[in-house]
């Protein structure tokens, strides 16, 4: 079933990040956010495969960069 | 986790069709939040779930090529923490780099209610009477009270659903949904959500934002 907020939406829009880290290393995450409202294969691969890919590559730079305490 | 052109966001392409000169900003401005309660972006926002105390940057706008020659429509933009470290969960485009006054959610009203037109804010909050606000993925209109922290909301405005899971120092973000002007600043374009990425003092993101219309 599609998702509601999907079938609403009618642009599709991707949104990609790099993080400069303050010692200037750069990490590419690649595509992070993404809607495909009119592309029923290619919202479902994002759905399935993308996203859980995205999540990924967030969690290891987190892990690698966690939060420092003040 | 959504990417929305937002509802306020088709209005801005509308005006930006119109006339030889439009009086409609372009929404290259990208600003970002922390989005706590991890929403999911909707058509409905009309502002950030939790904008963070970074200013908005000014992007690079341009047009590139996804199906068809010249189809999308692309914004770059690089923002750098600063002050303290915080998980960044949400990025937004919009028309302006000015941010809107923000307030919190006090306790009674609204919190945990669905149905309540009373919002209690942490102190005085002057959206402006018939002006819009959001919290959480809620727009309300405030139709009373403004310039005090008790003010009258009609609830489930533009679209949106009423929720009964605002809580006690809830982020309160004016904004405009379509038709409405009265919030300067407030014209959001774009909002997405994602996994929150953590980030110490000096780190940046540069977001890549692209749309086609469709």
């Amino acid at each position: 079933m599609s998702d509601p907020v999907e079938a609403e939406a009618y642009s599709t829009a991707e949104i990609r990040a790099v993080v400069i880290r303050a010692d200037g290393t750069r990490e590419d995450l690649g595509l992070i956010a993404a809607a495909y409202p009119d592309q029923p294969a290619k919202n479902l691969w994002w759905r399935l495969i993308g996203k859980p890919l995205a999540d990924a590559r967030i969690r290891r730079t987190n892990k690698r960069n966690p939060l420092k305490e003040t | 986790m959504a990417t929305v052109v937002t509802s306020k966001g088709r209005e801005i392409i509308a005006g930006r069709m119109r006339g030889g000169t439009p009086t409609q900003a372009e929404p290259l401005f990208v600003g970002w939040g922390t989005n706590p309660a991890t929403r999911t972006a909707l058509v409905s926002d009309v502002a950030p779930f939790t904008e963070a105390t970074e200013a908005r940057v000014t992007g690079t706008s341009s047009i590139v090529t996804t199906t068809t020659t010249n189809d999308t429509y692309q914004v770059v933009g690089t923002i750098t923490v600063s002050g303290a470290g915080k998980t960044i969960a949400e990025v937004f485009l919009c028309d302006s780099a000015t941010k809107a006054t923000t307030n919190t959610v006090a306790a009674g009203g609204v919190v945990g209610s669905g149905v309540s037109t009373t919002l209690n804010t942490g102190s005085t909050f002057t959206p402006g009477n018939n002006n819009y606000i959001q919290i959480r993925d809620e727009v309300m209109q405030v139709t009373a009270g403004s310039g005090t922290t008790a003010l009258t909301v009609v609830r489930a405005q533009n679209g949106s659903a009423a929720i009964s899971t605002i809580t006690a120092a809830d982020v309160v973000t004016p904004g405009n949904p379509p038709g409405q002007t009265g919030i300067a600043a407030g014209n959001l374009y774009l909002h997405g959500d994602f996994t929150g990425l953590a980030l110490n003092v000096g780190d940046a993101i540069q977001f890549t934002v692209q749309v086609k219309h469709t």
